[in-house]
């Protein structure tokens, strides 16, 4: 089963970029232009990694990761933003995010946090599999 | 009690007594001169009168005696003899007692020997003549002739004598009346001199005090404050005395009090750290405090006396007054002139505010003006530097969203970047591939070999993908840089340094750059929506206007997002428009509106209705500082509860000739 990440910007030509960049990692690459549509695809369709962008209309990222957190718990939350305000961190950080990261991000480190992301969503889930190899 | 006795004995009592002395012994002397004079002539009087009797008796006992001797001798009888006799010797011892008198002998002695001898004659020739008869019992004719001639010689002598002593006595009370009046008016001379000298001497005792006093009122008329009369006394001229020291430490408290509150109002007019000018009805200057002096750069004898109208540049002093006066008499004092010129000395310019109050006296009368202006240059320095720093504040703000927004098209450029040289990679490393086949096949060396790695390594990269996407790379990585130069030209444009002289300046541009700036502000909030009118060039300093413009868009994005009930995006509508002389650049939100109870100090410094930390409460401030301050344009909205504002700036297009000349007013250093 392939993994799937989902990128959420309101700016397309970011998630074009992204789509090939990563055009040849092994896992499928979806894209959402807001929140509202990122929610949707959520509730359709099976999320490993979940990368925001902060500044959206409407809905905003740190919101929108908010959310997933509380719905979606087991969706790991990266976030990838232009300019954060400090409060807008703190409160993204302390909410258990797994990465944030900061535009301009290089290819290869983006490819390497998200693999890295989806190795440790396989850790754990091999863990919540076996509760008694965790516990030991 | 002695005490109270010679304080109570003033002048009154002492001018009283005296006169009452003086009065009282004139009137003693007088009546007892009066009285000894009045005995003596009594006594005068009394003994002429006494001798007058004597005469008188003398007289008559002397006409009696010749009857009872005459008798005798008609009848015989013996004693009509005797008494005739006896009235003889009676007449004889009268007549001594009358000479014995003292004043007698010396006034009437021819008549007294005259007496005398006749009485001696009477005598002998009674005796002679009794004997006669009692010899003859017979008369003869002869000796009665004889007896009657000395009887009649003795009663003429008798009363001569006492006609005499009647005179004597008569001329003698004359002159002792006469007396009486020498004595009377020696005794009125006497009085007269006494009162005179008494008067004078009264007059020198009252004179000196009243002259000392006098001495003291001239010297404290001619301002010699600390005059004390010199010598007191306990009556009334020590009352006036007292009075008078009173009264000038009354005048000299008052003086001092006077002068206390005269150096306090100097003092406060000195102090005052605006300009305060008095001038007289025709405009005339009276009055200036230092600071006028100072600012202005004149001396103080520089200003006073001349008209103020020299330092007046826009308004002249008739026109304040009328505007004063047609304020006054609707019941509202003074006339205030935001923004008035003031002439230097050195010819440069101040820029005041200057209010002007009519002077009025107590009696509510006009007596002038009374100009109070204050030196604005600091003022508008203070303003400068805050919107300065607003500026800075709102760059740093902006930094923020100004690095999102370079940093996002960043992100996809590098991406495409990146895509397009794995792709060029890719595409070169067929192509070699390829063109070794062809060689290959040029060479006669039919390869299949060669052309199968090519192929297979176009499937490897996924060529068609290559191919597909490639271009569109290239064109979001073409964007993206035409959106950081566009950012990054806006924000120097927008953050372009103030100058000091307004330019002209292509109104549209500044304005489409400053949204673009600010787009961050907004674009989450709201949609943009622009109309750009065609503008002739603006002649302003672009740089504040633009910052005026951010701050409108700025709370149009916030008043937006506090429009929580729209689900949707907002929208700002951005418009520019010309309006005859002027410019009209609007910006309209579909945000919360600004309630009615704030509507007046929306624009006041410091005013704000956002969280600490969100806003400085400087934003409309400022902009109203740089539209109607210095571009003396308009800043004007309308806004509805819940539906949106709408701010309107109005700007002259030709700032530069209708908002003042700013000129660098350094405060003279005198």
């Amino acid at each position: 089963v392939r993994r799937v990440v989902l990128f959420v910007d309101d700016e397309p030509a970011v998630l074009e970029g992204i789509r090939d960049t990563l055009r040849k990692e092994p896992y499928d690459v979806l894209t959402a232009n807001s929140a509202v549509i990122a929610m949707d695809y959520l509730i359709k369709r099976r999320v490993d990694v979940i990368v925001s962008d902060e500044c959206m209309p409407r809905v905003s990222g740190s919101d929108l990761l908010s959310r997933v957190r509380h719905e979606y718990p087991d969706v790991c939350r990266i976030m990838l933003t232009g300019e954060a305000s400090l409060d807008v961190s703190v409160r993204a950080i302390n909410d258990g995010l797994y990465r944030f990261l900061s535009k301009p991000v290089k290819p290869d480190e983006l490819t390497r946090v998200v693999r890295d992301a989806l190795r440790m969503k396989e850790l754990s889930e091999e863990r919540a599999l076996r509760p008694e190899v965790g516990r030991r | 009690m002695l005490n109270v006795l010679k304080v109570r004995f003033k002048l009154r009592g002492k001018l009283t007594l005296t006169y009452l002395t003086v009065g009282l012994a004139l009137s003693l002397i007088n009546v007892w001169s009066t009285r000894w004079l009045q005995q003596r002539a009594e006594e005068v009087t009394a003994d002429r009168a006494e001798t007058v009797r004597l005469a008188e008796d003398l007289a008559a006992l002397g006409s009696s005696t010749f009857e009872e001797g005459f008798a005798y001798v008609l009848s015989g009888e013996l004693a009509e003899k005797e008494a005739c006799l006896r009235k003889l010797e009676q007449f004889d011892i009268l007549r001594r007692r009358l000479i014995e008198r003292e004043n007698i002998r010396d006034e009437h002695a021819g008549v007294l020997i005259r007496l005398d001898a006749s009485t001696k004659s009477a005598l002998e020739s009674t005796h002679r003549m009794f004997e006669k008869y009692e010899v003859e019992r017979h008369i003869d004719r002869e000796s009665f002739e004889g007896y009657e001639a000395s009887m009649d010689g003795l009663s003429d002598n008798v009363q001569k004598l006492s006609a005499d002593v009647r005179r004597r006595a008569e001329s003698d009370n004359s002159a002792a009346r006469q007396r009486l009046q020498r004595v009377l008016l020696a005794i009125g001379g006497i009085a007269a001199l006494l009162a005179i000298s008494m008067g004078a001497v009264f007059g020198v005792h009252l004179t000196r005090p009243l002259l000392r006093l006098r001495v003291a009122v001239a010297r404290f008329g001619r301002g010699e404050l600390d005059v004390e009369p010199a010598g007191t006394s306990q009556d009334e001229f020590g009352e006036v005395s007292d009075a008078f020291a009173n009264m000038a430490a009354n005048i000299r408290r008052l003086l001092a009090t006077v002068a206390d509150q005269k150096r306090h109002l100097q003092d406060v007019f000195a102090s005052l750290g605006e300009m305060l000018l008095v001038c007289a009805p025709d405009g005339t200057i009276t009055s200036v405090n230092h600071s006028a002096c100072a600012t202005l750069g004149y001396a103080e004898k520089e200003l006073v006396g001349t008209g103020i109208d020299r330092l007046l540049d826009s308004v002249c002093f008739e026109d304040l007054r009328q505007r004063a006066l047609s304020r006054d008499a609707h019941g509202v004092p003074g006339v205030h002139d935001a923004d008035l010129r003031l002439r230097r000395k050195d010819g440069r310019y101040v820029v005041a505010s200057v209010s002007a109050w009519l002077l009025r006296t107590n009696t509510r009368a006009y007596a002038g003006l009374i100009c109070v202006a204050q030196d604005l240059s600091d003022r508008r320095r203070l303003e400068a530097e805050v919107r300065q720093a607003q500026k800075l504040q709102a760059i740093g703000r902006l930094a923020s969203g100004v690095a999102h927004e370079i940093n996002t098209p960043v992100q996809f450029v590098s991406d495409s970047v990146h895509f397009a040289r794995d792709a060029a990679a890719n595409l070169a490393s067929i192509i070699d591939k390829y063109r070794a086949g062809a060689r290959a096949l040029e060479g006669g060396v039919a390869s299949e070999e060669a052309f199968a790695e090519a192929h297979d390594l176009e499937k490897k990269s996924d060529l068609p993908y290559l191919l597909e996407r490639l271009p569109s790379a290239l064109e979001r990585a073409t964007q993206g840089l035409d959106r950081i130069a566009a950012i990054v030209r806006s924000m120097k444009v927008f953050a372009h340094p103030g100058q000091a002289q307004m330019v002209p300046v292509d109104l549209n541009e500044a304005v489409k750059s400053t949204l673009t700036v600010a787009q961050s502000e907004y674009k989450y909030v709201a949609d943009l929506e622009t109309d750009f009118g065609e503008l002739p060039f603006v002649t302003c300093h672009s740089g504040e206007i633009n910052q005026a413009v951010l701050n409108l868009v700025v709370n149009a994005a916030h008043a937006i997002a506090d429009n929580s009930s729209a689900e949707t995006k907002g929208r700002i509508t951005v418009r520019t428009r010309r309006d005859g002389d002027s410019v009209v650049v609007s910006v309209s939100d579909t945000g919360v509106g600004i309630p009615a109870e704030i509507r007046d100090q929306i624009f006041d410094p410091f005013f704000t209705t956002k969280d600490v930390g969100k806003g400085t409460g400087q934003g409309l401030g400022v902009a109203r500082s740089v539209v109607v301050e210095k571009h003396r344009g308009q800043l004007t909205f309308e806004t509805e509860r819940g539906k949106g504002t709408t701010f309107y700036i109005r700007l002259p297009i030709r700032g530069d000739q209708v908002a003042p000349v700013l000129a660098p007013t350094a405060t003279a250093a005198a």
